[in-house]
């Protein structure tokens, strides 16, 4: 007996030796753009895969394939063999395998004897991570394609329905897709798609789609925008998408765009960040219609509302054009013309933007700015 | 894929006046600067040296001919990214089992990333480099969890994202668990951490391109966390 007890105790203090190791990942994640993946794609598929893969070794899934949005109409309705490559560095996985499931929107390569496929991420991604989900059933009406559709317009539809049955919980992919990248499809469906989450009975999907349509320059969802903003608190990260859309994407010169955008600056009983996101578009855009709003800003207690004042006259006067994505990249928005109306040495010497310019003399751009507004603001037509 | 060019080359239009002018630069001592590769000549490129001191052109540039004619000055202001901030709702702590039958967790960070000038840039490399572990969970006995390896991405986006993630099964040590949910609160059993955590932007080779963050990351049981919000 004594024995026995003594083998139970060794086996005690032995089973923590065969514990088996976990996973753990690091790094970075990033989505491919949606424009990037449709032309790079010999297939894309709606599709479910299943299968065991190996993470540091070569191996290959089965994928059911149900529709077909480009590449060989023949292929819908089978199965075929996807190979897949070990990806990234960031992730240590020393278990053995893992399972590929998963139903979704699947980017293909053609390979030697089969497919390989695009991940729809790219850094340290997981097999969940390598596509768009989406329900392994027929589409909508509102959202139906004819074989002979544009791809971008059936690779949009697909989208769309998928997002509609997205339940809001985390999902990668969607959460990059509301950043302009779906408007880079350039598919009057993503329009669609828009309109009908601004109409939905969901708080979420009308946020999302009131950024859709920010995104596209919408002045009328804008104004829908901030009138609703107080409601959108609860639906934080998707409120977090709207106001980045309007902050870098919108620049609409419409009238009451502007108007929309100066009135939010302006309005104590807004929420700041709406305020300052607000107050960056009209800088970005500086039109002479912002120049009333952003000189009122001058005078905000607030250094941010000051800082975007500052900014936007500035570039007006120096007859910088609308800062956009494109010309932000290029620093084709930073770059003085040869002439301008209003340009002198002095307002190149006193141009500045964003707080860690401006904040470290504030008072030498300020006063000038307040001067420069008085003296020309009648001549401008205010 | 998008660069970000540290040269550039200018020529002199000598708008009537001859011979070969000469560069002069007005560099800002606490900001922009730049070098040039010929000083008297037509065609000179100029390689920045560091970044202006914030949005504003703080480097200045002439060419005088031997008639003594000078240009008006070129205002050079020198770009570069500058700063983070977390977006809303972030972190986001989700459950991530890569095996049956596992438990653990996946807690994304998402910053967006801004020029000096305070407007978002897009299409950069990323990566990242580690500091020194310190494992914090060695009773009752260390930790098995394996250290996660550094990655690098390419974003097209505006969003820069990463991620701190752990699974495995129930006899490991600790046991990754999926992350509660809200209401409940996150646990505060701490695995291992990391410091200091550098971000770069510009480049995909580890330690190469512009520090756009650096701090702290923490592994839980639970959750994983970085020290700082914004930078």
């Amino acid at each position: 007996m004594a024995t026995i007890d003594s083998r139970i105790g060794i086996l005690a203090l032995t089973m923590p030796l065969l514990a088996a190791v976990p996973t753990a990942k690091a790094g970075p994640v990033a989505m491919q753009p949606v424009a990037f993946l449709t032309g790079s794609a010999d297939a894309i598929v709606l599709g479910s895969a299943a299968g065991t893969l190996q993470f540091q070794a070569p191996g290959a899934f089965s994928l059911q394939v149900l529709r077909v949005v480009k590449g060989p109409a023949s292929i819908a309705g089978t199965t075929i063999l996807v190979q897949w490559a070990p990806p990234s560095p960031g992730i240590v996985w020393p278990g053995a395998g893992f399972p590929a499931t998963g139903a979704g929107i699947w980017f293909l390569k053609g390979a030697a004897g089969g497919w390989s496929f695009l991940p729809v991420a790219q850094g340290s991604v997981t097999f969940d991570m390598t596509y768009f989900p989406a329900p392994m059933t027929s589409l909508p009406g509102a959202y139906a394609y004819s074989a002979t559709a544009p791809v971008q317009d059936k690779l949009a539809s697909e989208l769309a329905a998928a997002i509609e049955a997205w339940d809001g919980s985390f999902k990668l992919q969607f959460d990059d897709l509301f950043s302009g990248d779906l408007e880079d499809l350039k598919s009057p469906v993503i329009h669609t798609l828009d309109e009908r989450l601004a109409a939905s009975s969901s708080v979420r999907q009308q946020v999302l789609g009131l950024d859709g349509l920010i995104i596209g320059g919408d002045a009328s969802a804008l104004a829908k925008a901030v009138a609703s903003d107080a409601s959108f608190s609860k639906y934080g990260l998707e409120r977090g998408m709207l106001l980045h859309a309007i902050r870098e994407l919108f620049r609409s010169t419409d009238p009451a765009a502007i108007a929309t955008l100066g009135q939010t600056a302006q309005s104590t009983s807004a929420a700041l960040d709406l305020r300052r996101v607000a107050a960056h578009a009209l800088a970005a855009i500086h039109t002479s219609a912002t120049l009333p709003y952003l000189a009122t800003l001058l005078d905000s207690p607030d250094a941010i509302l000051r800082v975007e004042g500052i900014g936007g006259i500035g570039a007006f006067a120096n007859s910088l054009p609308t800062q956009t994505p494109a010309n932000t990249a290029s620093l084709g928005y930073l770059q003085f013309p040869a002439k301008g109306v209003y340009k002198t040495e002095d307002t190149m010497a006193h141009f500045a933007m964003g707080p860690k310019a401006i904040e470290s003399n504030e008072s030498f751009y300020l006063s000038f700015w307040k001067a420069w507004w008085q003296q020309n603001r009648a001549s401008l037509g205010f | 894929m998008l660069l970000y060019y540290a040269q550039a080359s200018w020529t002199a239009n000598a708008n009537g006046h001859s011979g070969t002018p000469t560069w002069t630069v007005e560099n800002n001592p606490v900001g922009g600067s730049v070098t040039l590769s010929c000083y008297t000549c037509s065609t000179t490129e100029a390689t920045s040296t560091t970044a202006s001191a914030g949005c504003n052109h703080d480097v200045a540039v002439y060419v005088t001919y031997p008639d003594g004619a000078q240009s008006a000055p070129l205002y050079v202001l020198i770009n570069t990214p500058a700063s983070t901030t977390l977006q809303a709702n972030y972190p986001q702590n989700s459950t991530w089992i890569s095996q049956p039958g596992w438990n653990g967790y996946q807690s994304k960070y998402q910053w967006y990333l801004f020029d000096l000038c305070g407007n978002g840039l897009e299409g950069l490399d990323i990566n990242e480099t580690f500091g020194n572990w310190t494992i914090d969970y060695t009773y009752p006995q260390q930790t098995n969890w394996p250290f996660p390896k550094a990655g690098s991405a390419y974003f097209a986006g505006y969003d820069f994202d990463d991620f701190l993630a752990a699974s495995g099964p129930s006899n490991a040590v600790p046991p990754p668990q999926n992350p509660p949910q809200p209401p409940q609160p996150l646990g505060d059993t701490t695995v291992y951490h990391d410091t200091p955590w550098y971000y770069f932007a510009g480049s995909q080779s580890f330690g190469s391109g512009v520090p756009i963050r650096v701090d702290t990351q923490q592994y839980y049981q639970d959750h994983g966390t970085h020290s700082l919000a914004n930078w």
